[in-house]
């Protein structure tokens, strides 16, 4: 009857053993399936955002600033150019949950999210100066090139053109040119003329203001 | 009958400890034998899916933005080993490649790289130093893995 009792109590010790040996490749077998974050799908959105946002890409403006109307004209073919790892990949790219470029169904693979903005050329705008009343033109802040048209009226010689009162175009003879200048686009530009008394004519200062918006570019991949 | 009665508890207890024995003989090969090394597999898989990204990540980032002269040297770090087994990362054709002796650990992943990269080239071994360096000018890159 001992040698009996003895018997279950050691069936029953195994069966325990063989109990938490299971739970334990269970909980092994979970861990491993959850380790699995998928490398591959990270890095290749990881390089297309980081593509698409690049100073030096033909989407951009600038680093983070991308061009609107290259933007219109994405396609996965295209992203695909710019970021090889997309290759074969399923590819979503939204800006702000618009879609812009799409291939498959990527849900499950990796996301990536930039802080961007979207810059778009405002149709051409033009402000004129009168040479005899002696006004000025300010372009705001952001616009980085203007053309100036100098057209002197008779016998009048404008030989400076002044930008925030830095000499812009200078000619001791005289101006008369159409020229396209470079500004600083972290702050606004005053544009002045030096006539002479009883000075006549225009200066025209064309410009293209940006509009810029600010979106959150999200890249979802999954190879 | 009296010498009989003496051996019982001993042959019991005999029983008993070939059970256990047994027992637990039967558990470590199957653990060793099957649920182990598919874990190692499964291990090493994602290992050497981590070491190529990571690695193609690196290389991404090392390459400066636009400038007169780029001169770059950065150390990567990788695992000496994947499964026990020393392995080779390499550059071909715009694609990193992992040339590891299991066939099933190796893999390629393609680089992203800016159009002014020209060539990317040269061999690591998981062993040794593990360099990238950039060398050019404004419009000429190369990417140079020693």
């Amino acid at each position: 009857m001992r040698a009996q009792t003895n018997l279950v109590a050691l069936t029953l010790a195994l069966v325990l053993v063989t109990g938490a040996t299971v739970v334990g490749v269970a909980v092994a077998d979970g861990s491993l399936a959850e380790a699995d974050r998928d490398p591959l799908d990270r890095h290749a959105a990881t390089a297309v955002a980081d593509r698409l946002v690049a100073a030096d890409s033909p989407t951009t403006v600038r680093a983070n600033a991308l061009n609107a109307s290259v933007v219109d004209g994405l396609n996965a073919t295209r992203i695909e150019t710019l970021a090889p790892p997309a290759e074969d990949a399923a590819i979503r790219v939204t800006l702000d949950g618009e879609t812009v470029a799409a291939r498959g169904a990527p849900d499950g693979g990796a996301t990536v999210r930039r802080s961007v903005v979207v810059v778009s050329q405002s149709t051409s705008l033009q402000r004129t100066i009168n040479v005899s009343r002696g006004s000025a033109v300010r372009i705001p802040q952001g616009v980085t090139r203007a053309t100036v048209a100098v057209d002197p009226g008779a016998n009048t010689t404008i030989r400076t053109v002044r930008a925030n009162g830095r000499v812009l175009l200078y000619d001791g003879a005289g101006l008369d040119t159409n020229t396209t200048i470079r500004l600083s686009r972290y702050e606004p530009t005053t544009i002045r003329v030096d006539p002479g008394t009883n000075a006549t004519g225009r200066v025209a200062v064309t410009y293209h203001r940006p509009l810029v918006d600010t979106r959150t570019l999200t890249v979802i991949a999954d190879v | 009958m009296t010498a009989d009665r003496g051996l019982v508890p001993v042959v019991g207890k005999g029983l008993e400890a070939m059970i256990v024995l047994l027992y637990v003989a039967s558990l470590v090969a199957t653990l060793h034998g099957g649920v182990l090394p598919e874990y190692r597999t499964a291990a090493a898989a994602e290992v050497s899916d981590r070491t190529l990204a990571t690695a193609a990540d690196r290389i991404e980032g090392s390459v400066p933005p636009r400038a007169s002269t780029v001169n770059v040297t950065r150390t990567v770090a990788l695992p000496d080993t994947i499964d026990r087994a020393t392995y080779r990362v390499r550059a071909a054709d715009g694609e990193l490649v992992l040339d590891h002796p299991d066939p099933t650990l190796s893999g390629r992943v393609p680089l992203a790289l800016p159009a002014r990269v020209v060539t990317v080239e040269g061999t690591w071994r998981s062993d040794d130093r593990t360099v990238v360096r950039v060398r050019g000018d404004d419009g000429r890159v190369r990417v140079i893995l020693t």
